[in-house]
């Protein structure tokens, strides 16, 4: 018998156990699906990593009071406004950030909330890629006049006002009252040391310095980043530049979150595993569901090869019969499981809010082809491999 | 008057192990020959072994001991490959209890031995024989949307589908009702009567009156084996 004969009656087979063929290959569908979304969420995660890598470009510092030098009673050495205009206008220096931060109650038309606001730089939401979505971001004026305004998370905004909307609001916060002059995203680059990710409010930095003064005290580090195309080592540079002179740069220190970058990769290389892993056994799963239904079927099964050999088939027509017959089923369940996962991937973004990393990863698709062949393979011709053996009669009077 | 053998049996037995229990003999020293263009019934009484005979016969079994020989090639000589060939090409079986795929309907059920044969234009073909065995009206049907004898009118379309030399039923109108019956004993005449040999097991005497040799069975082996006087006494 031809091949093409074999794909007819595999396909006429599989039309005519419609439900048997649906439910058998549900178990692949779903762990296939399951397995695609989750190799692009740990993708996602993976790449979005590298990407905060690549746009940090060779390297970012972080400045911090030099607590080892103050032991002997001296005082810590803050980083001055001074110190940071100096350090801006390195010539290898992209940007200079203070890390000043303040928590306190935040009041909106409906509800208070305890936030962490955080002083910035317009610069600040350009290199941390905060998105604008309502309003406007912070201005060289904004600075100049120390403006009360703010910018709120959207969601935390939502929370804060309702439906009513933020924009134009005013905002107290701590002893003072801030304008709402835009609603921003998170940001979409995870690697900010403590800051970035989990701030909900902004405040242009002299604003938030003035107004809480006295519950900030000054600035304590600052994070500092080198432009992408510098190769040499800046750090004697920074040091000086923020103490002002050469002498008093033992008062600053310098850390490298290289390490720290080494040790997120290595914890989303464990996340990406455990995420395989966790893909791989809903494969099984999605296994054993074709094994079960296709071990119920077996007599039935058994029996049809019974009559195929009595009229006829050799027991090659029958083990291509079936082989085609799962190839099939279980490629289209592969495909179908493809498809529900890439459309699980494509509608998250569209459904929620909260940014879930995710990249379709084609190497995971394939590898799940392959499985669920390999798994319908092995179920499937389990029973045309045993009723082969047996004559024509006795497969006939299988029970 | 009689042509060449088409089929023979040469001191065949049929033992069943039973895995501890007795092992049950259902034939044992059955020699005969089938004749081309014969019509055979085989006659005995329930579990005498006419369906392991016929079994036999169909090449759908294998004796325990002894031989069988298709058109004079034993067929413990031949390959899995040949003996499918055989099944599919020389003989027609028909079953007692149908076998007829449940999710198929009568044109694809009769499709089938002619997709293992790898004819041209199986639908055509397996439509026209449907027609022949009065089932035009009732193509695409489904087993469980027929009556008993519709069912085993395709399940002896399916049988003729390769035009086999040799057509094998087992109770054939067993299951049906007199009218029926002879309905179906008519149409096994008219093929027999254009070149078909006919082997059927019954229990039905109607069917033993009109055949041409008559086999008698009891407790797995040849109690009497009568060759009617008045060949073609049909009707
Ligand atoms: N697969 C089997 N395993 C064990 N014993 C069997 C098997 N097939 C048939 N037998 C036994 O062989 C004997 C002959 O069975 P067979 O089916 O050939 O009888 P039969 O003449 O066709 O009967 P009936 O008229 O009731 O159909 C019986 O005793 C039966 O129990
Ligand atoms: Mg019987």
């Amino acid at each position: 018998m031809r091949l093409n004969e074999s794909m007819r009656i595999a396909r006429a087979n599989l039309l005519a156990n419609k439900t048997r063929s649906f439910l058998s290959v549900m178990g692949l569908v779903i762990g296939i699906a399951a397995a695609t979304v989750v190799a692009a969420i740990a993708n996602g995660v993976r790449l979005s990593v590298l990407e905060s890598l690549s746009s940090m470009g060779t390297q970012v510092l972080y400045l911090f009071p030099n607590f080892e030098t103050a032991r002997g009673g001296e005082r810590v050495q803050q980083l001055t406004h001074e110190g940071l205009v100096r350090l801006a206008e390195l010539p290898f220096v992209e940007a200079a950030f203070p890390q000043m931060s303040y928590s306190g109650a935040a009041r909106g038309a409906l509800n208070e909330l305890r936030l962490d606001a955080m002083g910035i730089y317009p610069r600040y939401l350009e290199v941390y890629r905060i998105p604008v979505v309502e309003g406007r971001g912070f201005n060289d004026r904004d600075l100049e006049v120390k403006a009360r305004i703010c910018l709120l998370e959207v969601q935390t905004a939502q929370k804060l006002y309702g439906a009513a909307g933020a924009l134009g609001k005013m905002l107290r916060f701590g002893r003072t009252s801030y304008e709402v002059v835009g609603l921003v995203k998170r940001s979409s680059v995870p690697l900010g040391f403590g800051n970035g990710v989990e701030t909900s409010l902004y405040i242009p930095l002299p604003t938030l310095f003035r107004q809480e003064a006295s519950m900030i005290g000054s600035m304590g580090s600052a994070e500092i980043w080198i432009k992408k195309d510098y190769k040499g080592d800046p750090k004697e540079d920074i040091l000086v530049a923020a103490a002002g002179n050469p002498q008093r740069k033992a008062l600053f220190m310098i850390q490298d979150p290289k390490a720290l970058i080494e040790e997120m990769q290595k914890t989303s290389g464990r996340l990406q595993r455990t995420m395989l892993m966790l893909a791989g056994i809903s494969l099984l799963v999605g296994g054993i569901g074709i094994m079960n239904v296709m071990l119920i079927s077996v007599a039935e099964r058994t029996r049809e090869i019974g009559l195929r050999k009595a009229i006829g088939a050799s027991s090659r027509d029958i083990l291509l019969q079936f082989l085609v017959e799962v190839l099939l089923l279980s490629g289209l369940g592969g495909a179908g499981g493809v498809g529900a996962g890439v459309l699980a991937v494509w509608l998250t973004p569209q459904l929620s809010s909260g940014d879930v990393p995710m990249a379709i990863v084609p190497s995971a698709i394939f590898v799940a082809l392959a499985f669920s062949v390999v798994v319908g393979g092995i179920f499937g011709l389990y029973p045309a491999f045993s009723a082969s053996r047996l004559s024509p009669l006795e497969a006939l009077r299988h029970e | 008057m009689m042509s060449e053998t088409i089929l023979e049996l040469r001191n065949v037995a049929k033992v069943f192990e039973m895995g501890g229990e007795a092992p049950v003999t259902a034939l044992s020293g059955i020699s005969l020959a089938i004749e081309d263009g014969d019509f055979v019934a085989i006659l005995g009484r329930s579990g005498s072994g006419k369906s392991t005979l016929l079994s036999i016969l169909g090449c759908l079994d294998l004796p325990t001991s002894g031989e069988v020989l298709v058109r004079g090639q034993d067929v413990s000589s031949m390959s899995e490959n040949e003996l499918a060939l055989v099944r599919n090409r020389e003989i027609g079986f028909v079953f007692q209890s149908f076998h007829l795929l449940p999710h198929y309907n009568a044109v694809l059920n009769v499709e089938m031995p002619l997709l293992y044969a790898g004819r041209l234009e199986p639908q055509k073909r397996a439509a026209e024989i449907l027609e022949r065995v009065g089932l035009g009206e009732r193509l695409w049907h489904f087993p469980h949307q027929m009556s008993g004898g519709q069912r085993q009118r395709v399940a002896i379309a399916r049988a003729l589908a390769n035009n086999p030399h040799l057509l094998l039923a087992d109770e054939p109108t067993g299951n049906l009702d007199s009218r029926t019956g002879q309905d179906i004993l008519t149409l096994f005449h008219e093929l027999n009567a254009t070149g078909a040999t006919v082997v059927i097991v019954t229990h039905d005497h109607q069917v033993a009156a009109v055949a041409r040799r008559v086999i008698s069975l009891a407790d797995g082996s040849v109690a009497s084996d009568r060759r009617s006087m008045s060949p073609g006494g049909f009707q």
